[in-house]
C-alpha cells in the first residue's frame, strides 16, 4: 500500500513539472520527458509489472489531458515499461551507463511509434524532419535529465522499501 | 542483488493492459462524452495543483528570461535606431496615404471588415508533454462558456482551437501542428488557400502557404486572414503576413512561408472568442 501511494505521488510530481512547471517555459522549447525516465527507471529496478502499470498511469494522465484519444500513450509507455522489466531481469546494474542507452533507445522506439501512428497514417511531413526538430531534441534533454534523475529515483526506491520493511516489522 | 525486489507481470498481464488501452482509444474515438466524463474527473482534482505549479514555473522561466533578453536588448536597440529612421520616412508618406484612403472609404461607404466578436480572457496554465504536438490547456472551461470549436487568439492573431473543455479548463489544438490546416485568404487579393503547421518551419517561427492558384497575385508582406469558407474558424480573423512565396515543382500551385503574428515562441494570455463558427447541415 505505501508503495502504491508513494507511485501515486511520483507520478503527479513528475506530470506537474513536466507539464505545468515547464508550460511557462516557450511552447516551442523541447521539454525533456520525465514521465518517460519514471517509467523506464521503475521498470528496469522493480521488473515488469511495475514498470508496465506505471506506464500505463502515466501515459493515461497524459492522454486525459492533452492527447486526442485516449489510451494511446498509455499503450506506448507500458510496452515500454514491460519491456525495461524484461531487460532488467537479463542483465541488472547499478550504475546509470545502462539506464542512460536504455532511456536512449525508450524515446527513440516512442516517437517512432508516434510518427509511424500519428504522423505516417496522416501523411504529415518527412522522418527526418521529425527526427532533427522533435526527437533528436528531446532525446538529448532527456538523456541529460536522466543522468541527473536516475540516481534521485534509486534513492526514492530504496527510501520507500525502507518504509515499507519499518511496516513489516511493527506487523510482527 | 535486486533480484528478490524485482516482480514480474503475471502471464499475459501485457496483454490484458493492451486490451484496456485499444478499448480505450476505441471509446473515445467514438463516444466524447465519455472523454469528457473521464476527463471532468481527473481535472477537477489535480486542476489546482496544475495551477500552483504554473505559477511557480512562471516565476522560474521569467527570471531565466530576464538574464537571456538583456543581452539581446542592446543588439535589438541599435537595430530598431536604424529601422525609426526608415520607418518615420515611411510614415510621412503613408500619412499622406491614409488621408486619402479615408477620403475614398467615405465614398465607398465601407463597413468595418472585423465583425466584433465577445471574447474571453484565460492564462495558460498547462503544455502537452510530447514534443510533436503542441497543444496547451487554458484555466477556463464550460463553466465560464467555453465550448469545443471555439477559436482562441493571442496579440490579435490566430493560435487555434478549443479540442476539450472540462469545468474549469479546456485544452487548445494550435495551427502550428503539423497537419492542421486553416483556411485561409488575403486581405488585398481574392482565392483561398492553406495555412498549416509544417514541423521544418515552425523552429523558424514560420507556417506553411499551401495551394495558391497560380494565377492569384498573393505577395509577400500581405496580410492573411481565415477564410469566409472554412468550417471551424470565424471569417476575417489575423493570421499574420506573407513571408515568402514561390511557385511549386509541379506549375500548378504556388506556395510559401507565412509569419504568424500570435507570437508562439511566448504565449502567456489568450483571448477565446465566444461565438462559434456556425455550419449549415
Amino acid at each position: 500500500m505505501k508503495r502504491v501511494i508513494s507511485y501515486v505521488l511520483l507520478i503527479l510530481v513528475f506530470f506537474l513539472i513536466q507539464n505545468n512547471i515547464f508550460a511557462a517555459s516557450s511552447l516551442i522549447m523541447t521539454v525533456p520527458n520525465l514521465l518517460m525516465i519514471l517509467v523506464f527507471s521503475f521498470g528496469f529496478i522493480r521488473g515488469s509489472l511495475e514498470g508496465m502499470l506505471i506506464g500505463f498511469f502515466c501515459g493515461l494522465l497524459n492522454d486525459l489531458f492533452f492527447g486526442n484519444t485516449i489510451g494511446f500513450t498509455a499503450l506506448m509507455y507500458s510496452v515500454l515499461g514491460y519491456g525495461m522489466g524484461l531487460i532488467g531481469n537479463l542483465y541488472y546494474t547499478d550504475f546509470v551507463n545502462l539506464p542512460l542507452l536504455l532511456c536512449l533507445f525508450s524515446i527513440l522506439i516512442y516517437h517512432i511509434g508516434i510518427y509511424v501512428f500519428a504522423f505516417l497514417i496522416n501523411g504529415y511531413g518527412s522522418f527526418g524532419s521529425y527526427l532533427s526538430n522533435v526527437a533528436l531534441p528531446e532525446l538529448l534533454y532527456t538523456g541529460i535529465m536522466t543522468l541527473l534523475l536516475y540516481p534521485l529515483i534509486r534513492r526514492v526506491e530504496e527510501l520507500i522499501q525502507k518504509w515499507e520493511s519499518r511496516k513489516a516489522r511493527n506487523y510482527a | 542483488m535486486n533480484e528478490n525486489r524485482r516482480r514480474n507481470a503475471p502471464r499475459g498481464g501485457l496483454l490484458i493492459l493492451i486490451g484496456i488501452c485499444l478499448f480505450l482509444m476505441l471509446v473515445s474515438s467514438f463516444s466524447p462524452g465519455f472523454n469528457n466524463f473521464l476527463r471532468g474527473t481527473i481535472s477537477s482534482v489535480l486542476m489546482p495543483m496544475q495551477r500552483g505549479m504554473n505559477q511557480a514555473g512562471s516565476y522560474l522561466f521569467g527570471r531565466i528570461e530576464k538574464w537571456r533578453e538583456l543581452s539581446q536588448v542592446q543588439e535589438a536597440n541599435s537595430q530598431m535606431a536604424q529601422e525609426l529612421a526608415q520607418l518615420r520616412k515611411e510614415n510621412a508618406a503613408l500619412k499622406l496615404n491614409e488621408k486619402e484612403l479615408e477620403e475614398l472609404r467615405i465614398l465607398l461607404d465601407m463597413k468595418e471588415q472585423y465583425p466584433d466578436y465577445g471574447t474571453l480572457g484565460a492564462h495558460i496554465i498547462g503544455k502537452s508533454s510530447g514534443n510533436w504536438f503542441q497543444s496547451f490547456m487554458i484555466d477556463k472551461g464550460e463553466k465560464e462558456g467555453i465550448q469545443v470549436g471555439m477559436n482562441v487568439l493571442a496579440g490579435g492573431g490566430l493560435v487555434g482551437i478549443v479540442t476539450a473543455v472540462g469545468d474549469h479548463y479546456a485544452t487548445v489544438n494550435t495551427i502550428i501542428n503539423s497537419g492542421q490546416y486553416v483556411s485561409a485568404m488575403s486581405t488585398r487579393s481574392g482565392g483561398t488557400f492553406f495555412v498549416a503547421g509544417d514541423l521544418d518551419l515552425y523552429s523558424q517561427g514560420l507556417l506553411a502557404i499551401q495551394n495558391v492558384s497560380l494565377d492569384s497575385d498573393l505577395a509577400r508582406g500581405d496580410m492573411v486572414v481565415t477564410s469566409n469558407i472554412s468550417d471551424i474558424y470565424l471569417p476575417g480573423l489575423l493570421i499574420g503576413y506573407v513571408e515568402s512565396i514561390s511557385a511549386d515543382s509541379n506549375q500548378l500551385t504556388r506556395s510559401g512561408t507565412l509569419r504568424p503574428v500570435a507570437n508562439f515562441d511566448a504565449l502567456d494570455m489568450v483571448q477565446v472568442i465566444l461565438t462559434l463558427k456556425k455550419v449549415e447541415d
